[in-house]
C-alpha cells in the first residue's frame, strides 16, 4: 500500500509542477462539452424548397412541412447550384418532378420525407389521385450514403491531425534530446529550419495524400465528381496549415504531453466544427467561429471539388484563406524560434 | 602578447529573479586551451552557451572572434559541443555528419575528407554508416557528438564537458587530439570538472557559484593556493570564496566529482 501511495503522491506533486496541464485537463472537456452540447441541442432544420408553377393547394400543403419559396426555374436552378435551397419542385402534368442537391443522403431523405408527408396532407383534403415523385438528382444519386457527405471531411481531418502530430513532435522532441542547442548555434535562420521541415514533410505529405486519395476513391469507393489533382492540392493545403500551426505549437510546448494537450484545445473545436455537423440551426457565432478555421475551409473545398465537381475557380477562395493560415503561421513559427534564440 | 578570441566583460546572467553568473570577465586566448573549471550547478555551461550564442547575456559585454555576442557573422567558425549529445538516434553517424557540415555550409567535395578525418580522430571509423546512432554506446555517442563540432575545422571550439562517459583510452587519445589542435591554431574553451584533465589546459578558470575565484596556468594557480595539487588548490579556493561571500551563498552546492 506505501508503494502505491507512493506512486500516487509522485504524480500529484508532477501535476503541482505543471499548472498547465492542470488548466488543460478542466477547460480541455469543458469547452468540447460546450460545442457538443451548442451543436446537437438544436433540431434538424425544415428543408428548404424551391416551387417553379405549382397549384397553390401544393403550395398551402408543402408550406406545412418545408420552408418554401415560390421563385422561377432560372432562380431556383441558381439557389440549388449555391446550396441556399434543398430542392426544386416542379409539376409537370401529373409527375412531380423534385430535383434535390444531393450530396447529403439525410437531407435529401429529409427533404423527400417531407415532400411525401406534405403530399399526404394535400390528398386527405381532396379528391382525385396523388401526383407521382419523379427524383433526379443535380449531384451524386440516390446511391450515396451519408458517410459519402461525410468522407471528404474525414479526409481532410484525419490529414490535418496526422500531420499536426508529426510536426508537434518533431521539435519537442529536437529540444528533448539536445539537437535543438545544437542547431542553434549553427548558421542556420529560424525561417531556413522552419521551411525545410515544411518542404521535408510537404514532400511526405504529398506522396501520402496520393496514396491516400487513391485508396480511398478507388478501394474505399468514395465518390469524386472533380479533377483529382485538385483534391490532392487541397489535401496538401490543408496539411501545410497543420504543419505549419503543428510547428508553431512543437515551438511553444516543452514536452511531448503539451503538444497533445494543445492539439486538444487546437484541433477537436476545429474537427467539431468542420461540417461532420450541420450548423444550420446552431448558434450564429458557431457558424462564424467555424469560418475562422483552417479545417472548414478544407473541407469545404474538398466536398465542393469531390461530391459537386468543382474546379479551381470554384474553390479558389478556400484555398487562399488556407494559404493565408500557411504564410501567417509560418511566421509566427519562425518569430517564436527567434525569440528563443534570444533568451 | 596573445591575442584573445574570446572577451567577457562584466557578464551577469539572470533567469527571472535569479542572478547565476554575476559579473565576469574573460579572456580565451588564441591558439590555447582554456579550462572552465568548477563543481557542477554553478555556471559552467552558461558561460559557453553564453558564448556560443545558445543564451544571452543579461548585462556586459561578450566579444567573440571579434564579433560582439550574439555571433552571427562569425558562426561558421565556431564549433559546439553541447553537453547533451545531441544526436539524430535514427541516423547514422555519416548521416548526422552530413547534414550538419551541410549547415555550415560545407560542400560534398569538402566534406568526405574531413568527415574522414574526425571519425578516425573520435576511432569511430568502421561505425560511419552501418547502425543508426540509438545503437551506439554512450562513450561512441560522446565521440560522435564531438566529430561533429570539430568537422568543419573551426577556429573557435567550444566544448562542454567533452570526455564525461569516456574510457581512460579515449580519454587520453582525446587530449592529445585537442592539443594537436590548439598547436595548429584552433582555439578551445572547454568545461570540465575533472581535476586531472584540467591540469592539461594551458589556462585554467575557477568558476565558483557563477563567479572566477581564480585564473592562470594549473602550475601558477596551484602556486597561488599554496597547496600540492590542482583538486587540494581548487578545495582551498572554494572554501576562501565562501568564506567571503554572504550567509546565503552556504546553502549553495559545493563538491566536485573525481574522474
Amino acid at each position: 500500500m506505501r508503494n502505491v501511495v507512493a506512486q500516487a503522491k509522485r504524480i500529484w506533486q508532477q501535476f503541482s509542477h505543471d499548472p498547465r496541464t492542470v488548466v488543460m485537463f478542466i477547460i480541455v472537456p469543458i469547452l468540447v462539452l460546450w460545442l457538443f452540447d451548442a451543436m446537437l441541442g438544436t433540431t434538424a432544420p425544415d428543408p428548404k424548397l424551391a416551387l417553379v408553377d405549382c397549384p397553390a393547394p401544393l403550395v398551402t400543403a408543402l408550406s406545412e412541412t418545408a420552408d418554401v419559396s415560390e421563385v422561377s426555374l432560372s432562380e431556383a436552378e441558381i439557389q440549388l447550384a449555391n446550396r441556399e435551397i434543398d430542392a426544386i419542385v416542379t409539376l409537370d402534368g401529373k409527375t412531380l418532378v423534385v430535383e434535390v442537391e444531393g450530396t447529403n443522403a439525410s437531407t435529401t431523405a429529409r427533404t423527400l420525407a417531407a415532400i411525401q408527408s406534405g403530399l399526404k396532407t394535400m390528398a386527405a383534403g381532396q379528391q382525385g389521385s396523388l401526383p407521382e415523385l419523379e427524383v433526379t438528382y443535380l449531384h451524386g444519386s440516390s446511391k450515396w450514403t451519408s458517410f459519402d457527405y461525410l468522407g471528404p471531411v474525414f479526409i481532410g481531418i484525419f490529414i490535418f491531425i496526422f500531420v499536426f502530430i508529426t510536426a508537434g513532435m518533431s521539435l519537442v522532441t529536437e529540444r528533448t534530446g539536445g539537437t535543438m542547442e545544437r542547431l542553434l548555434v549553427t548558421p542556420i535562420k529560424s525561417w531556413q529550419l522552419v521551411a525545410g521541415y515544411c518542404l521535408g514533410f510537404g514532400v511526405v505529405t504529398i506522396v501520402q495524400a496520393g496514396i491516400v486519395l487513391w485508396a480511398t476513391i478507388s478501394l474505399i469507393g468514395f465518390p469524386n465528381e472533380g479533377n483529382i489533382a485538385l483534391v490532392i492540392l487541397t489535401t496538401f493545403s490543408l496539411a501545410m496549415v497543420s504543419m505549419t500551426l503543428g510547428l508553431l505549437v512543437s515551438g511553444l510546448a516543452r514536452t511531448a504531453f503539451q503538444v497533445i494537450q494543445l492539439m486538444l484545445l487546437l484541433v477537436i473545436p476545429q474537427v467539431l466544427l468542420s461540417g461532420i455537423f450541420d450548423l444550420t440551426n446552431a448558434p450564429a457565432w458557431m457558424g462564424v467561429l467555424s469560418l475562422c478555421f483552417p479545417i472548414r475551409h478544407g473541407a469545404d473545398a474538398l466536398r465542393g471539388v469531390m461530391l459537386r465537381g468543382a474546379d479551381l475557380s470554384q474553390i479558389g477562395g478556400s484555398l487562399a484563406i488556407l494559404w493565408g493560415f500557411i504564410i501567417a503561421f509560418f511566421v509566427l513559427a519562425s518569430l517564436s524560434f527567434k525569440a528563443r534564440r534570444t533568451r | 602578447m596573445v591575442e584573445s578570441l574570446v572577451q567577457l566583460r562584466d557578464v551577469r546572467k539572470s533567469y527571472g529573479h535569479t542572478e547565476v553568473i554575476h559579473g565576469i570577465d574573460l579572456d580565451v586566448p588564441a591558439g590555447q586551451i582554456t579550462g572552465l573549471l568548477g563543481p557542477s550547478g554553478h555556471g559552467k555551461t552558461t558561460l559557453v552557451s553564453l558564448v556560443v550564442g545558445a543564451l544571452r547575456a543579461t548585462s556586459g559585454t561578450i566579444t567573440v572572434l571579434g564579433e560582439e555576442a550574439p555571433p552571427r557573422k562569425v558562426k561558421p567558425q565556431i564549433g559546439y559541443m553541447p553537453q547533451a549529445d545531441a544526436l539524430y538516434e535514427d541516423l547514422t553517424a555519416l548521416e548526422n555528419l552530413r547534414y550538419f557540415g551541410s549547415l555550415y555550409g560545407m560542400s560534398s567535395k569538402d566534406m568526405d575528407p574531413a568527415i574522414d578525418k574526425v571519425l578516425d580522430l573520435v576511432s569511430l571509423e568502421k561505425e560511419r554508416g552501418r547502425k543508426t546512432v540509438q545503437a551506439f554506446s554512450g562513450g561512441m555517442k560522446r565521440r560522435l557528438s564531438l566529430a561533429i563540432a570539430l568537422l568543419h575545422s573551426p577556429r573557435l571550439l567550444v566544448l562542454d564537458e567533452p570526455t564525461v562517459g569516456l574510457d581512460p583510452v579515449h580519454r587520453v587519445k582525446l587530449w592529445t587530439a585537442f592539443r594537436d589542435l590548439a598547436q595548429s591554431g584552433s582555439t578551445l574553451l572547454l568545461t570540465t570538472h575533472v581535476m586531472d584533465e584540467a591540469a592539461n589546459c594551458d589556462d585554467i578558470i575557477l568558476i565558483h557559484d557563477g563567479q572566477v575565484i581564480a585564473r592562470g596556468a594549473p602550475a601558477d594557480v596551484i602556486a597561488q593556493s599554496g597547496k600540492t595539487n590542482l583538486e587540494e588548490a581548487f578545495l582551498d579556493f572554494e572554501e576562501k570564496a565562501v568564506a567571503d561571500a554572504p550567509p546565503v551563498l552556504d546553502k549553495k552546492k559545493r563538491g566536485f566529482h573525481r574522474a
